[in-house]
């Protein structure tokens, strides 16, 4: 098969780089770091010897979505960096990392918007640059704030988007009435996109990507500006699209990719450093989660005996004088679960104490995050500029970041 | 094709729903209608002069309605559009970019193509609603007077043609443009240059004169107002026409790589 040497007048990347495997799970990697996963630089470039396009061995169906090598600069900044990854059919993966982290980058090259200075994209196995219509029609594609037509009616944008995809009478009619109806765009049908709420706007969003029903969704922080009922919404629909779609969404959440994807990537400057699913990052999280409790009393040491028969850690922090009298501050050491939650309060309640405040620390996958985010942030600095080994400081500075994008 | 088609509509339509479309289309009116009536008045003062000079002469009054209104009004219109069609232009891929929406249309299974030629069409049909103002008059001028066909037509011709390929350049620089206000005033700025060049540098000179002044566009409709065909000049308004909307694309294609 011959293949094109240029799109629209404009040379193609050069073929990808030696591929580069995303970090993966390898439990007793790196454990004097306290987080078992591998990470880039300390397996080396060249190690990455398996293309993420061949993902093992050989694969009946291609994946929906693979990237291998990706790399997108800005100037002398890499806003990508290598990034590789695959979404199959049946899950959700969420693209995390702080903003300027390199998702929304990564998204807009994904999804065809910008040229990669390097590496590969196939959807369904079609190639995005070299098979863009084909492979795009087998895209849907919410940005991060859904940019709709103000001067158009909700149907008349989403019969505009429907002939855009290709679809055709019937085929449109039955399309344009499944989104009316699934997304609860009755009501607004006929009101011009301008005057929507945040709420409808990004239920159109969505509408637009699904239309075409096509396999993948690419969802831009699909939440953003939703309030709780929206987002319980949205995550009804997303877990019902689970079963015939790969999804990929970015989102700085990390309630929401705990509770929605099934394997998570998390990304810092531009880099992958971490994949798994949600709960094998949080099962590596480093240190316990300290939950903090206020407690009343009389007792000299009321945690004294519940933190040892659940195994935590109980001190005394000080002491709070409040208007009623003093109160002692006790801070337990530990990831407390429901049961250990539910016997502490039974524990209060029969020594007679008075609760004054319970508070619990981060997450365990927000503390993995923190840890991945801030130290890659720290490490990585060196490398975000496209220079020479040799013309790099020896000592990352905070200012050679400044050019970072939008995440 | 039906993509191109369904973009087009939609550009068309936003100017009808929004104040730029109207506020194009009654300053154009506005101004162009003042020319006409303007040039119909003087016609008829020339008109006067002329029967009693010839009461006098006793030679047969006569006034060109070509000279006295065809050539001046065509001519001026076609300059007043220099100044109207970089408002036309201005919003079409700088505000699809800024908006985010060129980040959608990219995403969807379009061609660069078929993007450009939806803009450029979707423009046009706004641009005929100009020259629908141009063809109006041209209906009073022949219902009060007895202009020549030819040249008339003719005039109608080169000013579709002229704002087709000062649409195409307008595109064009919508498309290299960060914003809808820098796109206006870049396509303005090089309309003026483009027409000085035309009316300082006249043909006849140095070749160079020769070369910058046909590079015009208002420079080759002077010959079409005059009541002049030139094959010439439809080609060089097809061939600026196509090369910019070539370049329209490359520029949307500019715009992936530069981010």
């Amino acid at each position: 098969m011959t293949q094109a040497k240029s799109i629209g007048g404009f040379p193609l990347p050069p073929p990808a780089e030696p591929p580069r495997l995303a970090p993966q799970f390898l439990p007793g990697a790196s454990a004097a770091r306290g987080i078992a996963f591998t990470r880039r630089r300390e397996e080396g470039m060249q190690a990455d010897a398996t293309s993420a396009l061949a993902h093992g061995p050989a694969r009946a169906t291609p994946p929906l979505l693979a990237v291998a090598g990706l790399v997108k600069s800005y100037g002398p900044i890499r806003a990508v960096n290598g990034l590789s990854f695959e979404v199959d059919r049946g899950e959700i993966v969420g693209l995390l990392g702080p903003n300027g982290a390199g998702k929304s980058t990564a998204m807009r090259v994904l999804v065809g918007y910008q040229v990669p200075h390097a590496g590969r994209i196939r959807i369904d196995g079609g190639d995005v640059f070299r098979a863009g219509a084909q492979a795009k029609r087998r895209l849907g594609y919410l940005p991060e704030n859904p940019p709709l037509y103000p001067e158009m009616l909700v149907g008349e944008y989403l019969e505009l988007v429907a002939r855009l995809k290709g679809l055709r009478g019937t085929e449109a009619r039955a399309a344009l009435a499944g989104v009316r109806a699934r997304l609860q765009l009755e009501g607004v049908w006929r009101r011009p996109t301008a005057q929507l709420s945040r709420g409808f706007r990004q239920r159109v969003g969505l509408a637009q990507a699904w239309i075409a029903d096509p396999p993948l969704l690419v969802l831009d922080e699909p939440t953003t500006g939703l309030d709780p009922n929206q987002i319980a919404d949205l995550r009804r629909l997303l877990a019902a699209w689970r079963s015939s779609k790969g999804i990929l969404l970015s989102t700085h959440i990390l309630a929401e990719a705990r509770m929605l994807c099934d394997r998570v990537l998390v990304m810092s400057r531009g880099r992958l450093v971490a994949e798994g699913r949600p709960g094998d990052l949080a099962g590596h999280a480093p240190g316990p989660v300290a939950t903090t409790v206020l407690v009343r009393g009389s007792q000299p040491d009321p945690l004294a005996g519940f933190a040892a028969r659940e195994r935590l850690t109980a001190h005394r922090e000080g002491e709070q004088v409040q208007a009623t009298g003093a109160a002692a501050l006790w801070r337990l050491e530990g990831e407390l679960d429901r049961g250990q939650r539910d016997r502490l309060v039974a524990h209060i309640a029969a020594l007679g104490l008075e609760l004054v405040e319970w508070s619990a620390g981060l997450s365990a996958l927000e503390r993995v995050f923190r840890r991945l985010t801030l130290e890659e942030g720290e490490e990585g600095a060196a490398d975000d500029r496209v220079a020479p080994a040799g013309d790099r400081p020896s000592r990352p500075s905070p200012a050679r970041n400044r050019g970072q994008t939008d995440g | 094709m039906v993509e191109a088609w369904a973009l087009a509509l939609r550009e068309f339509r936003s100017f009808l729903r929004s104040p730029l479309g109207y506020v194009l289309l009654a300053v154009h009116a506005l101004a162009a209608g003042l020319i006409f009536v303007t040039l119909l008045f003087l016609m008829r003062e020339q008109l006067v002069a002329s029967a009693q000079e010839s009461a006098r002469s006793l030679r047969p009054a006569a006034v060109s309605v070509q000279l006295a209104v065809v050539t001046p009004y065509f001519i001026n219109v076609a300059s007043q559009l220099l100044f109207v069609i970089p408002f036309v232009t201005m919003r079409s891929f700088a505000e699809e970019r800024r908006s985010g929406r060129l980040q959608l249309l990219a995403s969807y299974p379009l061609h660069v193509w078929q993007l450009v030629v939806g803009k450029y069409l979707g423009v046009l049909l706004f641009a005929l609603l100009l020259i629908g103002i141009s063809v109006l008059h041209a209906g009073i001028l022949i219902a009060v007077s007895t202009p020549i066909g030819g040249p008339l037509i003719g005039a109608l011709l080169g000013l579709l043609l002229m704002t087709m390929a000062l649409l195409a350049i307008g595109l064009f620089v919508s498309a290299l443009a960060q914003g809808q206000v820098e796109a206006a005033v870049l396509t303005l700025g090089l309309f003026l240059m483009l027409a000085m060049a035309g009316g300082v540098l006249r043909a006849g000179s140095a070749w160079y004169q020769t070369v910058i002044a046909n590079l015009s566009p208002l420079y080759q409709y002077t010959g079409f107002g005059q009541g002049l065909f030139s094959w010439s000049a439809v080609l060089y308004f097809v061939a600026v026409t196509v090369f910019f909307v070539a370049l329209s694309a490359r520029g949307v294609d500019l715009i992936k790589w530069r981010g």
